[in-house]
C-alpha cells in the first residue's frame, strides 16, 4: 500500500495538481453571493425544467387532472421553503 | 450511542418502548394475509399510496446512528451537516421523480442491475449485483449490532440478546407481510421517529430560551464558531464541508447516484399504485425532509449552547436525553430510536432477498430451466431467503464489534462506485451509442481512479475526508472514459437497446406497448 500511495504521489498527483489547483484558486476566491446563487440557479433551474414536461407525462396515473395533483405545482411548492433557507443562511 | 443508566427508565418508558415492540409486530403480522404472490411479497402488490411510500424512504434513510451521528457532527461542524437532507436530497428527488421514476416503471424492471443488465448485458448486471449484495448485508449486520448496543445501554439486555430481539421482532413482520408490512410499518416508525425527535428539540429550546438566545449564545463562545450558522461554507474552511464539495460532489453526483439507484429506494418507490403515485411519493419524500434536519441537526447545537463541555460530539444527543427528558417522553425518544433502527433493518433485508432473487434466482432459472421461474416458488424462497439473511446477520453481527476498521473501508470501498454508477445509469439512459466495452472500462477504471484519489486525496483536495470531491471527479471521468470509448467501439444492437433509452422510452407509444407486453410475459407475477 505505501509503494502504491508513493507511486500515485509522483505520477497523479503532480498531475492533477496541474489542472485542480486553478480549479481549487477559482472556488477559494468566489465570494460568498457565488456559492448561494450557484445553488438557488440550481434549484430554480430544477424547478422550471419540470414545468417545461408535458402534460401527459406530469399526470399519467393521477387520480383526476385537477390542480392538486398537479406534481409542477408540487415541486414549485417543495423548492420555496429551500430557497428561502439557503438565502437567509 | 446513547450510554445512559438504565436505572434511568421508569415503569412508563419501559412500558411504551415494549408497547412499540409489540404494536409493530402485530401490524406485520396483520398485513402478511395480504401477501400471495411474489408481487405482494417485493412490490407491495404495487398498490400503495404516495404518502406511505414518502414516509418509509425517508425514515428507512435514517438510522439510529445517524440520529446520534448527524447531531454530533452539527455540534462539532454546525449547520453545514443538514446540507446532507437539503441540498444532497431535494434537487435529487425532483430528477429522480421525473427521469428514473418513469423510466423504472414503465421498463418494468425491479432493481437496478435488472436495468444495467437489459441496457449493457449480464456482466454489468452481475457484477452491479454483487456490489450491491455487498453493501446490503454488511448494513444488515452493521444495523443489527448497532441495534444490540442500544438495547444494552438503555434496557441493559446482554448485546446476544438484543441482537435476536431485533431478528425475531423485524424478521416476523418482513417475512410475514414482505414489503406492504415494511412499508407500512415505515409509516408508524416516521410518526414515532419526528414526534419523540420535535419533543427533544421543544424542550432543548424552551431551556435555551428561543432560536435568537441559541445563535447569541454559540456564536459568542468565540470566533471558531463563528460559521456555526452556515450552511455554505468557504472552500478553505476547516470543516469536511466546503461549498464546492457540498454542491458538486453531494448536490449533483452522490445524492442523485443514491437516490437514483438505491435498492431500498427503487423498490418502494415501485410498489406505488400508479406512476403518478410513485413520482408523487418522491416529492413527498423531499418535503419531509425539510423536516428532518431541523429534528436531527438542530439539537446537535442546542447541546453546544447547554452542554459546551463535552469531549466528544457524539455525547450531544445523549447528553440532552439524560438532562432534559422527562418520564413518558424518554420512553418517546427510546421508541423514536428504535423505529430508525428497525425501519433500516427491515429495509436493508427486504432488498437484500429482492436482488438476490431478480438478479440471482430468476436469470439461473432462466438459464437452466430454459423458461421463467414459478412464482409460488419465487414467493417461498424470497421468504426462506428472508429468515437466512436476517439469521445470518444476527450471527455475523457480534464480530463488527472486533472489526470496526472493516465496516468503514466497506463503506469506503461502497462510496468509491457511485460516480462511476450515476454516469453508466446516464449515460445508458439517455445516449443510445454507449455500449457494454465502454461501460465497463469507464466503471472499473472509474472505481480505480476513485480508490487512487481516496487514498492521496488529502493532497489533492481542500479537505481531509475527501469523498465528495473524489465522487465528483471520477463521476466526470467515467462520463468522458465511458462516452468516448463507446464513440470508437461498435454501436449497441438497435433490438438491444429498444425502450431501454429516453426518447423510445417516453415519446414513442409502440414501444411502451412493447415493453408492457415484453414485462407481462417475462414477470406475469412482478
Amino acid at each position: 500500500m505505501d509503494h502504491f500511495q508513493h507511486l500515485l504521489e509522483q505520477t497523479l498527483v503532480p498531475f492533477l495538481n496541474i489542472i485542480l489547483t486553478p480549479i481549487h484558486g477559482l472556488f477559494d476566491a468566489a465570494p460568498s453571493w457565488v456559492w448561494r446563487t450557484s445553488v438557488c440557479l440550481l434549484l430554480v433551474l430544477g424547478t422550471a425544467w419540470t414545468f417545461r414536461l408535458s402534460k401527459e407525462s406530469i399526470f399519467r396515473g393521477a387520480p383526476t387532472q385537477t390542480r392538486r395533483c398537479d406534481l409542477r405545482l408540487w415541486v414549485g411548492l417543495l423548492i420555496v421553503p429551500y430557497l428561502f433557507i439557503y438565502l437567509v443562511f | 450511542m446513547l450510554q445512559t443508566d438504565p436505572n434511568a427508565l421508569t415503569a412508563i418508558d419501559l412500558g411504551i418502548i415494549v408497547f412499540y415492540f409489540i404494536a409493530v409486530l402485530v401490524l406485520g403480522i396483520v398485513f402478511s394475509r395480504y401477501v400471495k404472490t411474489s408481487r405482494d411479497f417485493f412490490l407491495g402488490g404495487k398498490s400503495l399510496p404516495f404518502w406511505a411510500i414518502g414516509m418509509s424512504v425517508v425514515v428507512s434513510d435514517i438510522g439510529a446512528i445517524d440520529m446520534v451521528a448527524g447531531a454530533g457532527s452539527a455540534y462539532k461542524y454546525g449547520l453545514a451537516q443538514a446540507n446532507f437532507d437539503w441540498l444532497g436530497s431535494v434537487p435529487a428527488m425532483v430528477i429522480v421523480a421525473f427521469v428514473f421514476v418513469p423510466f423504472y416503471w414503465r421498463t418494468g424492471v425491479c432493481t437496478l442491475p435488472e436495468f444495467l443488465g437489459r441496457r449493457y448485458g449480464s456482466s454489468v448486471r452481475t457484477l452491479q449485483a454483487i456490489i450491491w449484495l455487498g453493501f446490503l448485508i454488511s448494513m444488515l449486520a452493521v444495523m443489527l449490532w448497532s441495534s444490540a448496543v442500544f438495547l444494552n445501554e438503555i434496557l441493559g439486555l446482554p448485546t446476544s440478546a438484543g441482537i435476536w430481539l431485533t431478528v425475531a421482532v423485524v424478521g416476523s413482520y418482513t417475512v410475514m407481510g414482505g414489503l406492504t408490512a415494511v412499508i407500512l410499518t415505515d409509516v408508524i416508525q416516521t410518526i414515532i421517529m419526528f414526534v419523540g425527535a420535535a419533543a427533544l428539540l421543544i424542550l432543548s429550546f424552551w431551556h435555551i430560551g428561543g432560536w435568537s438566545a441559541l445563535v447569541t449564545t454559540v456564536t459568542e463562545r468565540g470566533p471558531e464558531f463563528a460559521q456555526h450558522f452556515q450552511l455554505l461554507l468557504p472552500n478553505n474552511t476547516d470543516s469536511p464541508y466546503p461549498w464546492s464539495g457540498i454542491v458538486l460532489g453531494l448536490g449533483i453526483v452522490l445524492s442523485t447516484a443514491y437516490f437514483s439507484s438505491n435498492q431500498a429506494v427503487i423498490q418502494r418507490v415501485l410498489a406505488a399504485r400508479s406512476e403518478w403515485h410513485a413520482k408523487a411519493s418522491m416529492l413527498f419524500a423531499a418535503f419531509l425532509k425539510l423536516l428532518v434536519p431541523v429534528l436531527i441537526i438542530l439539537p446537535g447545537l442546542t447541546a453546544l449552547a447547554l452542554h459546551p463541555e463535552l469531549d466528544e460530539a457524539d455525547r450531544a444527543v445523549p447528553r440532552l436525553v439524560g438532562t432534559l427528558l422527562p418520564p413518558g417522553v424518554m420512553g418517546l425518544v427510546f421508541a423514536a430510536f428504535f423505529a430508525a433502527l428497525m425501519s433500516s433493518v427491515d429495509s436493508y433485508l427486504n432488498s437484500s432477498t429482492t436482488i438476490i432473487i431478480s438478479d440471482g434466482f430468476r436469470p439461473l432459472w432462466k438459464t437452466l430451466k430454459k423458461g421463467e421461474a414459478p412464482d409460488t416458488l419465487c414467493l417461498k424462497l424470497g421468504r426462506y431467503l428472508t429468515v437466512f439473511l436476517i439469521a445470518a446477520g444476527g450471527l455475523i453481527a457480534p464480530a463488527i464489534d472486533h472489526f470496526e476498521t472493516i465496516y468503514s473501508a466497506m463503506q469506503t470501498l461502497f462510496s468509491l462506485f457511485q460516480g462511476p454508477t450515476l454516469a453508466l445509469l446516464l449515460l445508458g439512459v439517455f445516449w443510445r451509442r454507449t455500449n457494454t466495452i465502454g461501460a465497463l472500462t469507464g466503471l472499473i477504471t472509474g472505481v480505480f481512479l476513485a480508490f487512487s484519489l481516496s487514498v492521496v486525496g488529502d493532497q489533492l483536495f481542500p479537505s481531509d475526508d475527501p469523498f465528495l470531491f473524489v465522487a465528483f471527479w471520477t463521476f466526470l471521468y467515467s462520463l468522458a472514459v465511458t462516452a468516448l470509448v463507446s464513440a470508437f467501439t461498435a454501436p449497441p444492437d438497435k433490438s438491444q437497446i429498444e425502450g431501454l433509452v429516453w426518447g423510445s422510452l417516453v415519446n414513442n407509444p409502440e414501444t411502451q406497448a412493447l415493453l408492457r407486453n415484453q414485462m407481462n410475459k417475462e414477470n406475469p407475477n412482478l
